[in-house]
């Protein structure tokens, strides 16, 4: 199955790839060197993530003895929302946590890789991507920036 | 060493991470653990370990894991590390010099930190 849309592509995909993998397939189509697809594997893992986050909201100010704040509903739809998106490109999130200003960090992770985009009670995305303790980019989170950081992963 | 004063560099900082919201199932802490509120001021709260002791920093050992820096690595990052004792707390001293949103040294800081296997 393919989330043409939810991949926010807009071009018409120049290669075609089906693999065969245990009883489902994956379609693979590429778009500039980033891939969009499914794969039930994953999304099982982003599902058990987006619960996660979503528990963040049962966070009690001060939860975490410095004083923070308790975690925005803002934050967590931002997040959950981000989690979802990741299925479609294929890619599990390796890890969320709460932060002390009410914001939800999602992690990216592949090899020495990390992509780090962090949702503020705001509504303001911001994203960090690492290789080991070298910063690759950071800024703002639009489109073009989560396209960029995921054709970077999966180099 | 008084109030104020910058902290050695030799002297190992302690911060509570949430855990296991903070402290990822590799044994490692995540940069929200060391993100300032706007209201700190670009000040982060820490323990001398020196001065204190696990049990004592740990606060509760069923929500907190600590973490452990050289303050040798702080200042490298530009930062600063001045010792601020509190009527409840001699050990404490304050990281300074952090910018609320800033992405960079909240990740560079949990890179050089290492989570205590404390009480395990």
């Amino acid at each position: 199955m393919l989330y043409l849309n939810d991949c926010n592509m807009s071009v018409s995909p120049s290669i075609s790839v089906v693999h065969a993998a245990g009883d489902y397939h994956i379609h693979q189509y590429l778009f500039h060197n980033a891939s969009c697809f499914s794969d039930p594997a994953v999304i099982k893992e982003n599902n058990i993530m987006k619960s996660n986050i979503q528990s963040f909201g049962e966070l009690k100010e001060n939860w975490d003895s410095y004083g923070a704040d308790s975690i925005s509903p803002e934050a967590i739809w931002g997040a959950t929302t981000f989690v979802e998106n990741m299925s479609r490109y294929g890619r599990k999130v390796y890890f969320a946590s709460p932060g002390p200003n009410g914001e939800v960090s999602i992690e990216l992770k592949e090899g020495r890789k990390v992509v780090e985009v962090v949702f503020y009670a705001s509504g303001t995305k911001k994203y960090i991507a690492l290789d080991g303790d070298t910063v690759y980019q950071k800024g703002a989170l639009t489109p073009e920036a989560k396209h960029n950081f995921i054709k970077w992963l999966n180099e | 060493m008084n109030s104020g004063d910058p902290v050695p560099s030799a002297e190992y900082l302690l911060r509570r991470g949430y855990c296991p919201q903070q402290i990822r199932r590799d044994g490692t802490v995540t940069s929200r653990a060391f993100v300032a509120r706007p209201k700190d001021e670009g000040k982060l709260s820490v323990d001398i370990e020196s001065l204190t002791t696990l049990a004592v920093s740990i606060k509760d050992a069923s929500l907190f894991r600590l973490c452990r820096i050289l303050t040798s690595d702080v200042y490298n990052l530009g930062l600063g590390c001045i010792y601020d004792p509190l009527a409840d707390n001699i050990a404490h001293a304050l990281i300074t010099g952090l910018d609320g949103e800033d992405l960079e040294i909240p990740q560079l800081l949990s890179i050089k930190a290492t989570v205590l296997m404390y009480p395990d």
